[in-house]
């Protein structure tokens, strides 16, 4: 997807994404600004993908992990009553040596799944990242739900194999 | 999650069969121990990388919000008993309002017949100790001085017949009984409710200055200061307007000690 594809689809994401941190949030000022991080990680993710692809499903799951991370980063309790941020949404680790680490193993990953058959790379991030179910790609790829099943299956133990042999090392 | 769930839902993941809520529920359970443990196994570790952020991102949300909603619906179902706590609260409140209006209805109704019956009953246990009540009876027939002198005076100074006072049978009882106990006095030496014309013409004011006088000692002649019946009765009139007073105000006080305890009550 181009940039010019992606400011063309972007204003009809956005409302999608404030409902999402609205809800989130209660607050329009705090959803507009996860709105707008949204979009920008959006942006790259939609960097990867084709431009005929319905992104909204994409945009509202980058929406709820972006607000997840605001609200780790905002150090916002009370998420629920009587409960501490901790509880509620768990820190990750945030050393910088961990966030590197991350950042290695997050671009192994591409690697190796940008080394994976079209067709394989197509399903898995369909399912992995867009989040379809099996009986949607089928729909939209026009192949039988098994298939779909079995050339998920396929390339996720190709990646779970390489990424193992990386994590051992 | 149990290890054993987890490793369950991981070799589904691998091939291919779990839902995205599983999947969700396999990043949520795998952050978590990853959270509590500090590390995971590399199988577990790769798994988790595979699934990403997004799917744990929306977990997490997800999570929140189904938690959020548990909470808002244990607040709304806490919420109908305190409105169940508040209406009995105000139930109780009402009944013991009405318990106290109540009592308080029946204590003035109380006071008041405590503070009269004594009075009202006094002249009946006197008179039937004493028999006094014919007395008072008595007194009272007859009518006040000033009217009498008066339409006596009018009666001499028109010259008029005395036919429409003998109209009055309790002004000729009246005057009986004062005849049968003063005399004739008039200097005429007739009697003075049937006096000549001739004597009312020449002798009004005589006439009228002898009723008068007649008034005053015939009539009256036993009323002195303590046995004037009207002043018995204005005393006794005065004191039923001090009982009175003294009941308006403990009525007010009861009134008063009414609206502090339903403002205490409130």
């Amino acid at each position: 997807m181009t940039r010019s594809e992606f400011e063309h689809i972007a204003p009809r994401l956005r409302p999608l994404m404030v409902q999402v941190a609205l809800d989130f949030f209660g607050s329009e000022d705090d959803a507009e600004d996860v709105a707008q991080e949204a979009l920008l990680s959006l942006w790259r993710y939609c960097e990867h993908i084709q431009a005929e692809r319905n992104v909204e499903g994409l945009a509202v799951r980058v929406a709820k992990n972006c607000c997840v991370s605001w609200q780790r980063r905002q150090g916002l309790s009370a998420i629920v009553p009587d409960e501490s941020p901790s509880d509620s949404a768990p820190a990750l680790s945030h050393s910088p040596h961990d966030l590197l680490e991350a950042k290695e193993v997050q671009e192994t990953l591409h690697e190796i799944i940008a080394r994976l058959k079209p067709r394989e790379r197509e399903l898995f991030e369909m399912r992995q990242i867009e989040g379809l179910p099996p009986n949607e790609i089928a729909a939209r790829t026009g192949l039988q739900k098994a298939s779909v099943n079995v050339i998920v299956c396929c390339a996720r133990k190709k990646v779970f194999s390489e990424l193992k042999k990386i994590l051992r090392r | 999650m149990k290890d054993k769930d987890i490793q369950q839902l991981t070799d589904r993941y691998l091939a291919g069969e779990t839902s995205n809520e599983e999947e969700r529920r396999l990043a949520l359970a795998l952050h978590e121990i990853q959270t509590s443990r500090g590390e995971l196994p590399a199988d577990w570790r790769a798994v988790q990388l595979m699934l990403g952020e997004l799917t744990l991102g929306e977990a997490l949300y997800d999570d929140i919000m189904a938690r959020r909603g548990a909470a808002s619906l244990a607040q709304s179902a806490s919420a109908p008993s305190v409105r169940l706590t508040t209406e009995r609260q105000k139930s109780s409140r009402h009944r013991l309002w009405r318990w106290a209006a109540a009592a308080v209805i029946v204590l003035a109704a109380g006071i008041g017949v405590a503070l009269y019956q004594p009075e009202t009953s006094q002249p009946k246990a006197a008179s039937a100790l004493t028999n006094k009540t014919s007395e008072h009876n008595q007194r009272y027939i007859p009518p006040r001085p000033a009217l009498q002198v008066a339409t006596t005076n009018s009666i001499n100074e028109a010259g008029q017949p005395h036919e429409p006072m003998r109209k009055n049978a309790s002004a000729k009882a009246n005057r009986r009984k004062r005849k049968s106990a003063q005399p004739k006095i008039t200097p005429s030496g007739t009697e003075m409710t049937s006096p000549t014309l001739e004597e009312r013409t020449e002798e009004p004011l005589l006439a009228a200055a002898e009723a008068e006088q007649q008034t005053e000692n015939v009539q009256y002649p036993s009323l002195s200061n303590d046995d004037d019946p009207y002043a018995a009765v204005e005393a006794e009139m005065r004191d039923i307007r001090s009982r009175g007073e003294r009941l308006q105000r403990m009525l007010d006080e009861i009134i008063n000690d009414k609206t502090m305890l339903a403002n205490h009550l409130n």
